[in-house]
């Protein structure tokens, strides 16, 4: 899977999960910031990153700089694979 | 309510009622704790445990002090078995008034000629009075009873006499129109043939009892079946444990040991438990030892007088910091010294805007010690309830963390840190300390300690305002309820600035157990790394998190719940088949489900484990607890019957803040209207049917549509707007908020820029998480805008259609 591919299935989760009419999700739109508007917008990504591309991911991994945006969520996943 | 009307009440419900046999305290208690609702003060039982024949050769008083003693172990209705009223109608007379002084909740005579012999031994001639005679024995004991709810119950031993069904029948209708409240047929044969052909005959309304312990093989249900609304299980306690001591003593005398029972006794902590030899420890704390002189305020309950806190042992531990009894009471203090020094004294408020954090714990403690009351805030709750919250209380200082928000205007700011070295606590800018010799106020359980907000229907917070008895009641309630002692290790993850966290961790420390802070972004991984690490013993969550955790499954949970004895959970609706898997993956571990308001928080709790066919309730009033359901007229209505639920409680408030007009209409005639609708079933469970309509309930926190329409409906550009909750799609919140608006001009109006005011404006449980562009906002006839309706236009299902 490409980093292209990646970041289209990040892309369609976070649409589908929290939509935002109106508001155009970009590969560096601010998730934590912007997106998800509370903690549980972590704890399903993280479920969903598992899910989908079979990764595991501890404690340490779920921090700001990861979950940053589709673009530092992209590259943590390449890393993990 | 008195335990006779109790043992009414439940006489009169849509299931039987069991009476467990008990002989002496001990055997109440225990069958009490086995889920009882009421027992049988057996002669029988009384008897053999002084090993006496059951034939009449012990004294009425003998017998009342067993039964008292029965009575006093518990809190249940205890029916006295009385035998023949130790004498003729004059004695009768004396038995009831003695036995009703006692506050047993009623007696049981029966038709044996005096002196009696008992029923069950095959070996004894026995005669019955006359039946005329005996009906006047039951109209001297109806007449001589003061309180009308006082269970008069006749007995007949007419089967057992062998006199045959039709003079049983003649005897039971005889003592029921003689006005026995209860018509208890004997019988001694060993099938249930004859009872239940007599039951199925009866032809009145008085109910009949059966004393199945000759016939144990009928079920409950087929006796019920026949009438038999009361089932006396009479005697099987003391049976077993007979037996159990035979076994005992036996082993012990032929290996001269100890060690072959020693797995086979009850532990000495068990005795302990039961016979509660905590209450000394309590009774000591607060009567007998000098630093209980002072009172019973949070801080001399939990810290400086609290017989379980041993000195060096952590109270508290967050991240690298780890405070332990000894230093937690001293930061307290030096907090306390400076927060005076800055002028803070009685009545005064302080605003409490931290994150969950050990500052916000000692500071907590600190403000009440000095009888100020503390006026918590979410540092995420957006500038709005900040002001609201500000202009309503008026604090003199807004204590911080360094990264707090800054919202304007407010009172001085002051950034409180627990120095990582000293462990003392500091104030950036500092306040001047008095000094050491000044000694902490007396403060009273009936201060004020704190103001919570909660949701309002108009849109305005309204602040409940919980004294320090209150807070106590509910760490006592929950500290039983969860059964914490020094070892237990609490993980704190709800905001300790709601009930739902923040008595967490009172009712840790009350017990001397520890309260570990989770910190970091979270994640189930994080969390279940928490549980691991600190081995912990609870935590309380919402449904969103019993959620997450269910869908991490069983492989992952199973690493991080080895100590882990019980988990608490909010009471936003979650379904019995989720209990049921939470129930699956953490097997052994206990799960109560609580309701409660920030007026009455652990009102209700469900103990899930044990009563898994009640999880479709919220369960059993806590300790002290009354629950009440209303008609629509305000009168209170029996059970099985659907209204609001009403709430009286030690840990109950009893004023908001500033709104007089509110504490008539909520707290009116003692009871706590809650808004929530719901029933109490036969059992005395309470099943919740509906928050009161439009109330939102997103991720354990409610509030109303109108605060979020209030905030965000002046915003420029809107015309109109609705908030309305919506279903979670994904099923891990309860529900979502929508807005539905109404632009002036749809073309020149920005969503984007709407989200992002929303979010400055507004905590995370109410920021809409979808905006719906509409053309008009639907209204009711009145002209009113109607929720149902714009959802049902609208909202999720009406998307893409």
């Amino acid at each position: 899977m490409t980093d292209a591919d990646v970041a289209g299935r990040l892309h369609a989760f976070f649409v589908a999960m929290y939509p935002h009419p109106g508001l155009v999700l970009g590969l560096d739109t601010d998730l934590l910031g912007e997106w998800f508007v509370d903690s549980f917008g972590v704890v399903q990504t993280v479920q969903f990153l598992e899910d989908t591309f079979s990764v595991t991911i501890d404690r340490v991994d779920i921090n700001a700089e990861n979950f940053s945006s589709i673009r530092t969520l992209t590259a943590f996943v390449r890393r993990k694979r | 309510m008195s335990r006779a009307a109790r043992l009414r009440e439940l006489l009169t419900a849509d299931r039987p009622l069991i009476l467990a046999g008990a002989h002496d305290g001990l055997s109440a208690r225990i069958a009490e704790r086995a889920g009882f609702a009421g027992l049988w003060a057996g002669g029988f039982g009384i008897c053999a445990s002084k090993c006496l024949p059951d034939v009449g050769v012990i004294s009425m008083h003998e017998h009342l002090t067993a039964s008292a003693a029965i009575h006093g172990a518990t809190s249940l209705p205890v029916l006295a078995d009385v035998d023949d009223g130790f004498g003729d109608a004059v004695n009768v007379v004396r038995t009831v008034r003695e036995y009703e002084a006692a506050g047993i909740a009623g007696v049981c005579l029966e038709d044996n000629q005096h002196p009696k012999r008992n029923s069950l031994y095959a070996g004894f001639e026995r005669s019955l009075v006359d039946a005329e005679l005996f009906a006047r024995k039951i109209a001297a004991a109806v007449a001589t009873r003061r309180d009308p709810a006082f269970v008069i119950v006749a007995r007949t031993e007419a089967l057992v006499a062998g006199l045959g069904l039709a003079e049983a029948r003649r005897r039971a209708h005889a003592y029921a129109r003689a006005g026995a409240d209860v018509v208890l047929v004997h019988s001694r044969a060993s099938s249930a043939d004859e009872i239940l052909e007599f039951g199925r005959a009866w032809d009145m309304d008085v109910p009949l009892a059966a004393v199945p312990s000759t016939y144990p093989g009928v079920t409950v249900d087929d006796l019920f079946a026949a009438n038999y609304r009361l089932i006396v299980f009479a005697n099987q306690g003391l049976r077993a444990a007979a037996r159990a001591m035979d076994r005992a003593y036996r082993s012990m005398a032929e290996t001269r040991s100890l060690t072959a029972v020693e797995d086979s006794v009850s532990p000495l902590r068990e005795i302990f438990a039961i016979v509660d030899y905590e209450a000394v420890t309590r009774i000591s704390a607060r009567y007998i030892d000098p630093a209980a002189v002072g009172g019973e305020h949070l801080f001399q309950r939990l810290l400086a007088g609290n017989p379980h806190a041993a000195q060096d042992r952590v109270a508290l531990r967050a991240g690298e910091l780890a405070l332990t009894y000894g230093e937690l009471a001293t930061c307290v203090r030096g907090a306390a010294r400076q927060l005076a020094g800055a002028g803070i004294g009685a009545g005064d408020r302080v605003a409490l805007m931290l994150r969950n954090s050990a500052e916000y714990v000692a500071l907590f403690l600190a403000i009440v010690a000095l009888g100020a009351i503390v006026v918590p805030i979410d540092p995420h709750a957006g500038s709005e309830r900040f002001r609201d919250v500000v202009l309503d209380t008026t604090p003199k200082r807004c204590l911080v963390q360094a990264d707090t928000p800054v919202h304007a205007p407010g009172p001085a700011r002051h950034v409180a840190r627990i120095d990582r070295a000293s462990k003392h606590m500091t104030f950036d800018p500092p306040l001047p300390a008095l000094t050491d010799a000044a000694n902490l106020p007396v403060v009273a359980a009936s201060t004020d300690a704190c103001i919570l907000y909660s949701a309002g229907s108009t849109g305005h917070p309204k602040g409940v305002i919980l004294k320090h008895r209150h807070l106590l009641a509910i760490a006592e309630t929950l500290a039983d309820v969860l059964g914490t002692g020094p070892d237990h290790r609490d993980l704190v993850l709800a905001p300790m600035t709601h009930s739902g966290g923040w008595q967490r961790i009172t009712a840790t420390l009350l017990r001397g157990g520890t309260v570990v802070i989770f910190e970091g972004m979270f994640s189930i991984a994080a969390l279940l790394d928490d549980l691991r690490r600190f081995e912990i013993s609870g935590f309380f969550m919402t449904p969103p998190t019993v959620r997450a955790l269910l869908r991490a499954g069983a492989e992952k949970l199973s690493k991080g719940v080895v100590g882990l004895r019980s988990v608490e959970i909010a009471s936003a609706p979650l379904h019995a088949d989720e209990l049921a898997r939470l129930g699956e993956l953490l097997p052994g571990v206990d799960i109560f489900l609580q309701y409660g308001l920030t007026e009455c928080s652990r009102a209700v709790i469900l103990d899930a484990r044990r009563y898994p066919g009640k999880r479709h309730t919220v369960g059993l009033p806590t300790r002290g607890v009354e629950v009440a359901i209303a008609g629509e007229g305000g009168e209170l209505l029996a059970a099985g019957e659907e209204g609001e639920i009403l709430l009286r409680a030690p840990q109950r408030a009893e004023q908001y803040w500033n709104l007089p007009q509110l504490d008539a209409e909520r707290f009116a005639g003692g009871w706590l209207r809650t808004g929530d609708y719901g029933v109490i079933d036969g059992d005395g469970f309470v099943a919740l049917r509906g928050r009161r309509d439009d109330m939102i309930n997103c991720g354990g926190m409610s509030y109303f549509p109108a605060e979020v329409e209030r905030i965000l409906g002046d915003i420029a550009g809107l015309r109109d707007a609705l908030v309305a909750g919506v279903p979670d799609p994904q099923r891990l919140l309860t529900q979502v908020p929508w807005i539905f608006v109404v632009p002036h001009d749809p073309g020149a109006w920005s969503i984007a820029d709407f989200i992002k005011f929303a979010r400055t404006r507004l905590p995370a449980h109410m920021v809409p998480r979808n905006v719906v562009v509409v053309q008009a906002i639907p209204a009711t006839a009145s002209g009113k805008p109607h929720r149902r309706e714009t959802v049902r236009r609208f909202g999720p299902a009406a998307e893409g259609t």
